[in-house]
């Protein structure tokens, strides 16, 4: 396999030097700009004999994505989308934040809320900029900030063109609920549609819905797929979610035995229930309900692949930048600003971590600067972890990793991992002890009925396996985000639609967002909504209704109907 | 597969900014409050230094999403442990911190602080509030179709134009209309030649009598008549062939040859033709415009301090800006005045320094003259904004302003008096009080305010321009006000 690599680097390399030799700095081009122009925009002067041959990149930038490419691709054999590399600036990447990084969005008074608070952080200093914005479309578009230097164009082009690039394209998550072909059509549709929706029905009509969709789009994403999802092919990618979502639609229901409700059936996503049943919507509402679904399905991958994503990014920045450095393309001072930078993007810093600054009063202040886990820390460290536990095993990583220890093939390892897993099973299964040890993790637990927090382990013999789960559980979507079904629709009696809410170790709810939330629904569906609670051991611990003061016990439906 | 570069720097960073309107809209209430209260600073000055700051509660800027409260039972993967071994208990932190796994920040959609959001209005924000519900009164004069001002409107049909200004309805018509009259003049002549043979074969009829009655005569219709003949014409073939004179037969079928070649020439209507297409014609028509001319009178006399000038041209400059910005076509004048009167230019008039003694009247006539000059007889909308200390030479001086006002008025949509008074004395004899003679006489057209403070500025120019329902307004407020929203839209949701 190692055999394979250094074959592909040798036809990589020709490559390049091929391509390079076509312009006038030759082996030269990349280093140029830091100690000549310093300068992106350096321009790649193609030799005179060659300036009709077409293929040509005719930018540096476009030079700097060729070369790596040919590192990716011909020696790594990463399998990416198409780049589509744009420059913008800063206040581009300050409107490329409040949509997601979304080339376009629909109008809504939170985006430009959103919009005003960072344009007002970045002003105050309190906030930089990320250097690039990647987005999981075909051709995947990567946004570089013009401010950048040379040497960091090469690094995000490695780092986000090949590296998330290849992610989007592998990570099962990603093929299983997203479209990358599709989703700047998709919302590009939405916009307009939802324009359109605004000179129909009236601004303030559209914005109350997009208020209610947007309270429950953390819960609008169908988290299991059917593992029968079926192929999609040209004709059947616009209605194939549509008929997906009526087969669930046929069969959540079921009458429940003794009540005169309707049951339902591990509905999780609300949005989409609403859209399908309530009862008294129109046509457009419910296609605005269903295009914000589809959109949080969109986002869904994201959520759970942070660590995975990062650290396969950063791997392979550092993997292609030192195969530049090799080939001879990066000068020595070059390799320092990426060290440099490199070093400050995977600090993890610890818990108690601080740093001194000087307030506006003069005096030095301690401040903290732990911020959670960072997943390019964790990520990276974890995928090198592989590569050398695929490489140079110890005895330890034998025992732990019996069927990858000392297999010799890390890039295909690497890549199975990358396309089979997700941030809690990625942890849960290629923790290594060493890991833990490197960045002495330990798990504490904090329970309200205990006056102190208990400590479940740490980075030693007898704490690596707790560690190790507690930090995948850190990663599990019901952890972080409640676990709220539809149970039941009383369609004979009051309309009520109940809710059924399964605590997690017995953790309640943010009761004033709910109340709202319930509020939001209450509109939507146009009767009552009961919120039940459900502890650990199965007991309701908690109802909420909408409007609050309904009678519980519902009345009885008129005779004719029993 | 090439990547693509793509410079991007050159298009505009404006993807929110309808979104931003809408936030702004949203709060109203609090940007007017802000607004109010630079108005009340007198801040308006510093229109366009965007240091009119807005407050919003952090309450009105919630999102509410489902998400975990504090309680239950919570764990944590910490990096950098140094002293803790497992199974030990230590104790909690204050403020119950610690616990917060890298799903437990889950980031607000808000600002992240406890603190309230203050942001900034823009110049273009800032005047949007101050001028939205404001207007030139009488703006009634409507005509004069001004070149550049053109509305696309339907004007009658053509056969040519763009495919989705095709009428498809008409152009249906109007190929029918053609195939019918083309098929009636094939007909006319099939009808000549079946009635021939008609009557050919007739003479072998034993039992024809052309005086008897015969259904013909109660055939109008051409298709009816044809269909009868050749009915009649295919039975009589078939029974009276052996009967048929050789010259008759000849003629016969010469007759059919010639319906064969008619019935060919049917089918060479040509389906569609250009002719029949129809597309909906538009033409740019002038549009009438409604245009105003201000002319705006400046004291610069002596007796005018500086107190007295910066306060008079704050509210000059506010006119300026919210003429300039609200209307299209708006043409501005400007004279000032000490013991004589000159025009001129916007530059000179708010920042060249002149004085001298006082003679209103003269400034009064300039304005008389360049409003019957430039603008007596058009359809042009003309007002006068005069700022005075109100001292002014004597009391035939006094007179001779109400004349010329009085002249004038009639040719006038508007006249507004403005006097601004000094920190340190104030004539009591002023023209404030000759004037009231006029706004007795032009209650709908003469506006007098006073302006003593900085603070004063405001609220006279608002009493000046306030939408008076009575009259009628043919100006929409300029594009992106936002006055188009109202505040009872963007409260919380309420229960039905």
């Amino acid at each position: 396999m190692t055999k394979d690599i250094q074959k592909g680097h040798e036809a990589a390399k020709a490559k390049i030097e091929d391509l390079l030799s076509h312009y006038e700095d030759g082996m030269d081009l990349l280093k140029k700009p830091s100690s000549k122009a310093g300068e992106w925009r350096y321009p790649a002067r193609i030799k005179e004999e060659f300036k009709d041959k077409p293929g040509l990149p005719t930018t540096w930038m476009g030079v700097v994505a060729q070369v790596q490419e040919y590192i990716a691709v011909e020696k790594y054999d990463l399998d990416c989308y198409d780049n589509s590399i744009e420059l913008i600036n800063d206040v581009q990447m300050l409107d490329n934040y409040a949509s997601v990084g979304m080339p376009a969005s629909y109008d809504h008074w939170s985006f430009g809320m959103q919009n005003a608070i960072e344009r007002q952080k970045l002003e105050k200093g309190q906030m930089g900029l990320a250097f690039e914005i990647v987005i999981n479309s075909d051709p995947a578009l990567v946004y570089c900030m013009d401010s950048n230097t040379p040497l960091m164009q090469i690094l995000v082009t490695a780092h986000a063109g090949f590296g998330h690039n290849s992610f989007f394209k592998g990570n099962h998550m990603f093929k299983e609920h997203t479209e990358a072909e599709h989703i700047i059509e998709d919302l590009t549709i939405m916009r307009d549609y939802i324009r359109d929706c605004e000179q129909k029905y009236g601004i303030d009509r559209v914005e109350r819905l997009l208020d209610a969709c947007h309270a429950l789009e953390t819960h609008s994403v169908t988290r299991a797929i059917p593992k029968d999802k079926p192929e999609t092919t040209e004709e059947n990618t616009s209605d194939s979610k549509g008929s997906a979502i009526k087969n669930i639609a046929n069969r959540t229901f079921k009458s429940v035995e003794g009540s005169h409700a309707l049951k339902v059936e591990h509905e999780d996503n609300l949005l989409e229930f609403l859209s399908q049943n309530a009862p008294h919507l129109e046509e457009w509402q419910r296609n605005i309900m269903d295009m914000i679904a589809h959109k949080a399905q969109y986002f869904f991958p994201q959520r759970q692949t942070q660590v995975m994503n990062e650290g396969w990014a950063s791997f392979w920045h550092y993997t292609i930048l030192h195969d530049m450095q090799d080939m001879g393309l990066l000068s020595d001072s070059q390799m320092l600003e990426f060290y440099d930078s490199h070093s400050g993007v995977i600090k993890q810093p610890e818990y108690d971590e601080t740093i001194t600054v000087r307030g506006p009063d003069g005096q030095p202040k301690e401040v903290p600067i732990y911020n959670g886990i960072n997943p390019y820390a964790l990520g990276i460290a974890m995928f090198d972890d592989i590569k050398r536990i695929c490489m140079e095993p110890t005895e330890e990583d034998r025992e732990w990793f019996p069927d990858i220890a000392g297999n010799g093939d890390w890039l295909g390892t690497i890549k199975d991992v990358m396309e089979d897993y997700r941030d809690e099973s990625f942890i849960h299964k290629y923790l290594s002890p060493k890991v833990m040890r490197d960045f002495r993790l330990f798990a504490i637990v904090d329970d309200e009925l205990e006056d102190t927090i208990g400590v479940a382990g740490i980075h030693n013999d007898k704490g690596f396996k707790t560690v190790r789960q507690l930090l995948a559980a850190q990663y599990r979507l019901s952890e972080n985000s409640p676990n709220i079904e539809v149970s039941e629709y009383h369609h004979r009696t009051d309309r009520r639609l109940v809710l059924k809410h399964q605590q997690f170790q017995n953790r309640p709810l943010e009761e004033k967002d709910m109340q709202d939330i319930l509020k939001y629904m209450y509109q939507v569906w146009g009767h009552p909504i009961v919120l039940e609670s459900y502890n650990e051991e199965g007991k309701v611990a908690d109802i909420m209704t909408c409007p609050p003061d309904i009678d519980l016990h519902e009345p009885e439906p008129p005779s004719l109907l029993i | 597969m090439p990547t693509v570069v793509n410079d991007r720097l050159s298009e505009p960073a404006d993807r929110f900014n309808t979104s931003r309107k809408r936030f702004i809209a949203r709060n109203n209430k609090h940007v007017k409050k802000a607004v109010e209260k630079a108005i009340q600073d007198g801040k308006i000055s510093d229109i366009g230094s965007g240091d009119v700051s807005v407050t919003v509660p952090k309450d009105d800027l919630r999102q509410p999403r489902i998400r975990h409260g504090k309680g239950g039972k919570n764990q944590n993967v910490l990096p950098g442990n140094k002293q803790f071994n497992g199974g030990e208990r230590i104790p909690r932190p204050e403020g119950g911190g610690g616990a917060g796994g890298p799903g437990n920040g889950e980031a607000s959609d808000g600002p992240d602080s406890e603190d309230d959001f203050i942001f900034n209005l823009t110049e273009e924000e800032f005047q949007d509030i101050l001028f939205a519900d404001l207007q030139l009164p009488n703006l009634v004069k409507q005509g004069g179709e001004d070149e550049g001002n053109y509305k696309y409107k339907r004007e009658g049909f053509s056969t040519e134009g763009p495919l989705n200004k095709m009428d498809l309805a008409r152009s249906f018509e109007k190929r029918q209309a053609r195939h019918l009259s083309f098929k009636k003049k094939f007909n006319k002549q099939k009808l000549a030649l079946r009635e021939e043979q008609y009557n050919i074969l007739n003479e072998y009829n034993p039992d024809y009598d052309p005086e008897a009655k015969s259904p013909l005569d109660l055939m109008n219709r051409l298709s009816l008549r044809l269909a009868f003949f050749e009915t009649n014409v295919d039975e009589m073939i078939e029974k009276y062939s052996d009967q048929l004179s050789e010259e008759h037969k000849q003629r016969l079928s010469d007759i059919d040859e010639e319906l064969a070649s008619i019935d060919d020439s049917v089918k060479t209507i040509r389906p569609w033709t250009k002719s029949d297409l129809s597309y909906k014609r538009y033409e740019a028509k002038p549009v009438p415009t409604t245009k105003a001319a201000m002319i705006c009178l400046m004291d610069v006399s002596g007796s005018m301090d500086q107190h007295k000038k910066n306060n008079a041209k704050l509210f000059y400059k506010l006119l300026h800006d919210f003429l300039k910005r609200n209307y299209d076509t708006v043409e501005l004048t400007f004279v000032r005045h000490t013991t004589e009167a000159d025009e001129v230019d916007e530059e000179t008039f708010f920042y060249d320094q002149k004085s001298g003694g006082t003679i209103v009247s003269s400034g009064i006539e300039l304005v008389k003259n360049i409003a019957e000059d430039r603008y007596a007889g058009s359809d042009w909308n003309v007002y006068c904004a005069q700022a005075s200390d109100g001292d002014t030479f004597g009391r035939d001086d006094v007179a001779k302003c109400i004349d010329l006002i009085r002249d004038m008025m009639p040719g006038m949509q508007g006249y507004f008096y403005t006097e601004v008074e000094g920190e340190m004395y104030h004539s009591p004899n002023s023209l404030m009080g000759s004037f009231d003679v006029l706004k007795q006489e032009f209650p709908e057209k003469f506006f007098m305010g006073h302006i003593k403070e900085r603070p004063d500025i405001f609220p006279v120019f608002r009493k000046f321009f306030e939408k008076r329902e009575t009259y009628a307004s043919h100006y929409q407020p300029g594009p992106g006000s936002i006055s188009a929203f109202t505040e009872h839209y963007y409260q919380t949701p309420e229960m039905p």
